[in-house]
């Protein structure tokens, strides 16, 4: 290729990656938006599923949804941070529980849902007899979440291997760099994985039918069963004739749920990073 | 300041004096995996003194720093044989007390590393640690430091705003307050104007006149005008098929008027890269 035409064929290319980026997210923004919005008023978010979703509202399911995420990222957040912590201050990088760890968190990422649905099932339903119920469907998030929260958590934690290093030039014990320092500072980092989880588990439905279940009341606590926004969304367009305009619907209110979260997540993020003035 | 030191502050200085050295450096090898970076490195740094590190980039002198206080460990792969004693520490001894070592050989990198947090909270984490816990204390603690090094005027009325928020020369002034706020023996600082603008140079130059009074620093440069503007004494580092060496050593007036190198002479009146 000639020279002078390379910067031109790679801003193009650059262009045009952007450009189906942004076509992808606008066209599934669109066409859920354009049949659901109108839909969405205080009373479909404030009462309860009627004619099997055709009718009514989706305040359970939104409950639900919040439970099972609730516990999901309250379930990961230790994990991950754990995890990171142990990568970075615990082990030596290429040793074997280094390299174990890694593997085990790779593999965790490359499971597929509905697999992750059948071991929550066997693990955290049966065996520890939490049954059908949002705790379980939590815990089996958790488990999801948990790879790349725990990438992010470590990324973000060698991110600030200044301030380790500062901190043991200084003489101050492990524990102290760990707790006073380095989770600190990488804190707004941290959760900025936990958001980018939440987008994982709050869309996730395969995994919960199996775990959480998907009966509509109103939850009374983590051990009963509850049906999340995602499976809410599945049954109407897959089990309930005329449900498609409540389906589009709870679709708007989730991604509205999501694009805030992750907004939140993004400005907590962006305060992180020193500046040199 | 009052920095507590324990050495004799009128002693003889002369290489040949061990006895009077703060930090004795003998037969020193450094290596990373298969790569040997400083080999056989006998040196001996008197306190009260600026003593500068020269040389070209690899020939190990911040490998060397980071032996002092034992840094040098957090790097993967590193080994080190030889021994350096600080007083009648041995610091690369199987039981060193590496925390203590640390507190007493304080750090200062070439880029200025606050932690992400407020100015009070920089101390405060450090301080607490070493038990002193009351607030009126840790208050005149900071107060003390941010005097040390001229920053109390600029900075000490708004103590909880961001240090990032701080310039650079600010920046680095106040982790050389932070070194000082465990109250070391020894100060090493690692090119620590390097990322600096002239007038912020001078001014951590003149602090570090001030401190030597004080305490024993050692500083790795680069800026050879800078070496000859601070330093009582110098080392100068060389390389040979990739391993560093010293090449020679003694006070700042014998290695620039009576070099026993021709490379010495060359490289401190620039004639070499």
């Amino acid at each position: 290729m000639r020279r002078s035409l390379r910067p031109f064929v790679n801003d193009l290319v650059v262009r045009a990656a952007v450009a189906a980026v942004v076509f992808v997210l606008a066209a599934i923004v669109v066409h859920v938006v354009t049949r659901g919005a109108a839909l969405v008023s205080w009373d479909f978010l404030t009462t309860a599923p009627r004619a099997a979703g055709r009718a009514g509202g989706i305040a359970p399911v939104l409950v639900s949804t919040a439970a099972v995420t609730a516990v999901a990222l309250a379930a990961a957040l230790p994990l991950a941070v754990g995890a990171a912590v142990f990568l970075v201050e615990a082990v030596r990088p290429h040793t074997v529980a280094a390299r174990l760890t890694r593997g085990c968190l790779g593999v965790l990422a490359a499971v597929p849902s509905i697999v992750f649905g059948l071991a929550g099932n066997m693990i955290f339903c049966d065996w520890l007899g939490f049954g059908f119920s949002i705790l379980a469907g939590g815990l089996t998030l958790a488990l999801m979440i948990l790879p790349i929260a725990a990438c992010v958590a470590e990324t973000t934690l060698r991110m600030h291997g200044e301030d380790r290093r500062a901190g043991y030039a200084l003489g101050l014990p492990q524990r102290r760099i760990v707790w006073s320092i380095m989770l600190p500072a990488a804190a707004p980092g941290i959760f900025a994985g936990l958001g980018l989880g939440f987008g994982r588990a709050v869309a996730e439905s395969a995994a919960l039918i199996f775990t959480s279940g998907y009966v509509v009341r109103m939850p009374d606590s983590v051990f009963d069963s509850g049906r999340t926004m995602a499976v809410h969304i599945l049954d109407l367009a897959m089990n309930v004739p005329g449900g498609d305009g409540n389906a589009f619907a709870t679709a708007t209110v989730l991604l509205v749920s999501v694009a805030a979260v992750v907004a939140l997540f993004t400005a907590l993020d962006g305060k992180q990073g020193r500046e040199f003035v | 300041m009052n920095v507590q030191t324990t050495g004799p502050r009128t002693i003889d200085v002369s290489p040949g004096r061990v006895e009077a050295s703060h930090i004795c450096v003998e037969n020193l090898t450094i290596a990373y995996g298969a790569l040997t970076a400083l080999s056989d490195v006998t040196l001996s740094i008197p306190p009260g003194r600026i003593t500068a590190l020269i040389g070209p980039s690899g020939c190990g002198k911040t490998s060397l720093l980071t032996c002092l206080n034992r840094l040098i460990d957090l790097i993967p792969g590193a080994r080190v044989t030889g021994r350096i004693l600080v007083r009648d520490t041995d610091v690369l001894g199987r039981d060193a007390d590496l925390l203590r070592l640390r507190k007493r050989v304080g750090m200062v990198f070439q880029k200025p590393n606050p932690f992400p947090f407020s100015i009070r909270r920089n101390f405060d984490i450090v301080l607490s640690e070493f038990g002193v816990r009351r607030r009126a204390d840790r208050e005149a603690r900071i107060d003390e430091c941010l005097r040390a090094v001229g920053l109390q005027a600029e900075i000490g009325h708004r103590l909880d705003m961001s240090a990032c928020a701080l310039s650079g020369g600010q920046q680095q002034r106040l982790c050389i307050a932070r070194a000082l706020a465990t109250r070391p023996e020894i100060l090493l600082l690692d090119e620590p104007c390097s990322a600096l603008d002239p007038m912020s140079t001078m001014t951590i130059e003149r602090l570090l006149l001030k401190l030597k009074d004080s305490i024993t620093l050692v500083i790795v440069t680069h800026n050879l005008s800078q070496a000859r503007r601070i330093a009582d004494r110098c080392a100068l580092f060389w390389t040979r098929c990739g391993t560093g060496y010293l090449l020679e050593h003694g006070t700042m007036a014998d290695l620039s008027e009576r070099p026993q190198n021709q490379v010495t002479d060359d490289y401190l009146n620039g004639r070499v890269a």
